[in-house]
């Protein structure tokens, strides 16, 4: 049998692939977040970068496909080990059971993820398809698209706010998420336990944080002027 | 000091169950808690009632047998404890204390407070021991271990297999257990020969016997009453992952 087969098999196995998934998720997302500030640099920048994108040609597609990959592997072991886990859990307290050290950020993971799943589907059909999207300009059309897209995208109150709140959730998956992936993959080590997590809720804080100016500055008017 | 007890009261393992609630009085805060509770099934006896069935042993923190949730906590409010090391002082006078069987799916409720645990008998059977024969014991120190590993060893092995980091997990994972029982024997040289094996093996019985899957909560650690940490946890992942990409015969 194939080797991540027979890992797969067991509770631990399917942890690890959520855990390595949802590493390359957090390196990806961050890189996404590094290109978007350039939204602050204004419409020049933005539009340079997203053409640059575009011109990978057969590279953007393997690494979309590679994505969609990650994100379908990631899905599928949580929705494995969540009913694995309420089957488990089949008899509950009736008396309730008392939180000791559990965080709202682990015990968002489940609601977290459903929201994110929401969000991604939102987001493609909004910024990549443009399927929802008022005013949708295809990348090939002029270089102005990028820019364009998002300021107008973000200038809808409702839609700056559903971003706003998923990439809290988004914060928050990444808060527990690595620090627990680590975990998952064997590296804990009481001399860098402090830094595994400290890591993990400062990256949670940046990603929220960060995605939340481009959204907040946009809606506001403050990117993209009148 | 009066206490109100709320207690889980179910006949049998088909038997639904519910909660019952009794004023017992006249309780002195040097009682333990199964002290306690003696005397109180005294008083129910008398009343020519059922008394409420729980486990203990040793009453001394050692053997793993007692133990339930105590308002929601597994083994009562004190850090580092079993319940049978609980004394009546951490409560006072007017308090109401609910009393709870562990739960699990894969630790059915057999009567009141008491659960059968043998689902960790299937772990341990499945890989829990050494198997190669080591003949007569040699000198002392001929293997030198050393002293890091071995207080690590020895750590993961006092776990006396209560079962809290079960019942307190949000999962009813049994990682912390089984990482523990691994641990001891994987950290040492007459267990590190097996020790790819051996994690395969008990953690297959441990999915095989409905324990849910670990989400890194850490509330096993909390209340675990030997403070065994999910270090081990971590540990055992190791062997596993190890084990099963590269070290896989057949
Ligand atoms: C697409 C929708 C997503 C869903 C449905 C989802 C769901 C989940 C769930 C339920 C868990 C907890 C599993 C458990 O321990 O019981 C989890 C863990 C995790 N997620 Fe996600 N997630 C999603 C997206 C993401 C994203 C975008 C990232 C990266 C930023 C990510 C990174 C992680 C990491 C690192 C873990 C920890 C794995 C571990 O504990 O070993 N997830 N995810
Ligand atoms: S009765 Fe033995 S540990 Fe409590």
């Amino acid at each position: 049998m194939n080797p991540i087969a027979r890992l797969y098999k067991s509770t631990i196995g399917k942890k690890v692939i959520m855990a390595v998934t949802g590493l390359i998720m957090v390196f990806w997302l961050l890189s996404h977040l590094g290109g978007n500030t350039l939204m602050f640099l204004g419409q020049e920048w933005m539009d340079a970068y997203a053409h640059k994108i575009h011109n990978l040609g057969p590279l953007l597609w393997v690494m979309r496909l590679g994505m969609l990959g990650v994100i379908v592997a990631h899905i599928w072991s949580a929705i494995a080990v969540t009913r694995i886990s309420w089957a488990a859990r089949e008899h509950s307290y009736k008396g309730g059971r008392k939180t000791n050290v559990s965080t709202w950020s682990a015990r968002l993971m489940r609601i977290g993820g459903i929201i994110i799943v929401l969000f991604i589907f939102w987001h493609l059909a909004d910024l990549t398809l443009g399927w929802v999207h008022p005013d949708f300009k295809m990348q090939e059309e002029g270089g102005a698209a990028a820019y364009h897209n998002l300021t107008v995208s973000l200038r809808q109150i409702p839609v700056a706010i559903f971003y706003m709140v998923s990439v809290i959730f988004v914060g928050l998956h990444f808060s527990h998420g690595i620090q627990s992936g680590f975990q998952t993959l064997g590296l804990n080590h009481p001399k860098w336990n402090g830094i595994r997590k400290m890591t993990s809720w400062g990256l949670g804080t940046l990603i929220a944080v960060g995605n939340i100016a481009i959204v907040a500055a946009t809606m506001f008017k403050l990117i993209g002027g009148e | 000091m009066n206490i109100t007890l709320k207690v889980w009261r179910q006949a049998g393992p088909k038997d639904a169950g519910k909660f019952e609630t009794y004023q017992h009085d006249g309780i002195v805060e040097e009682m333990s808690f199964l002290e306690m509770l003696d005397v109180f099934n005294e008083k129910l006896l008398e009343a020519g009632t059922e008394p409420i069935a729980f486990e203990h042993d040793c009453r001394e923190g050692i053997c793993g047998s007692c133990g339930c949730m105590v308002n929601g906590r597994a083994h009562g409010p004190k850090d580092g404890a079993t319940l049978c090391q609980v004394h009546m002082r951490s409560y006072k006078d007017g308090d109401t204390i609910t009393l709870e069987p562990f739960r699990a799916k894969a630790f059915p409720i057999l009567k009141d407070l008491v659960v059968d645990r043998s689902a960790f008998d299937s772990i341990i059977q499945a890989g829990g021991y050494i198997s190669v024969r080591t003949g007569a014991a040699q000198d002392a120190n001929m293997r030198p271990v050393e002293k890091a590993i071995a207080d690590e060893a020895f750590d993961a092995a006092t776990c006396i297999g209560c079962g809290a980091c079960v019942a307190s997990c949000p999962n009813g994972s049994a990682s912390l257990f089984t990482s523990a029982k691994i641990a001891h024997l994987n950290m040492l040289p007459q267990g590190e020969p097996e020790k790819y094996k051996r994690a395969t093996a008990m953690v297959t019985a441990m999915d095989d016997a409905m324990f849910g899957a670990c989400s890194n909560h850490e509330e096993c650690e909390a209340t675990c009453p030997k403070g065994i940490g999910v270090e081990y946890i971590s540990q055992m992942n190791k062997n596993l992952i190890w084990g099963e990409l590269f070290e896989h015969d057949s």
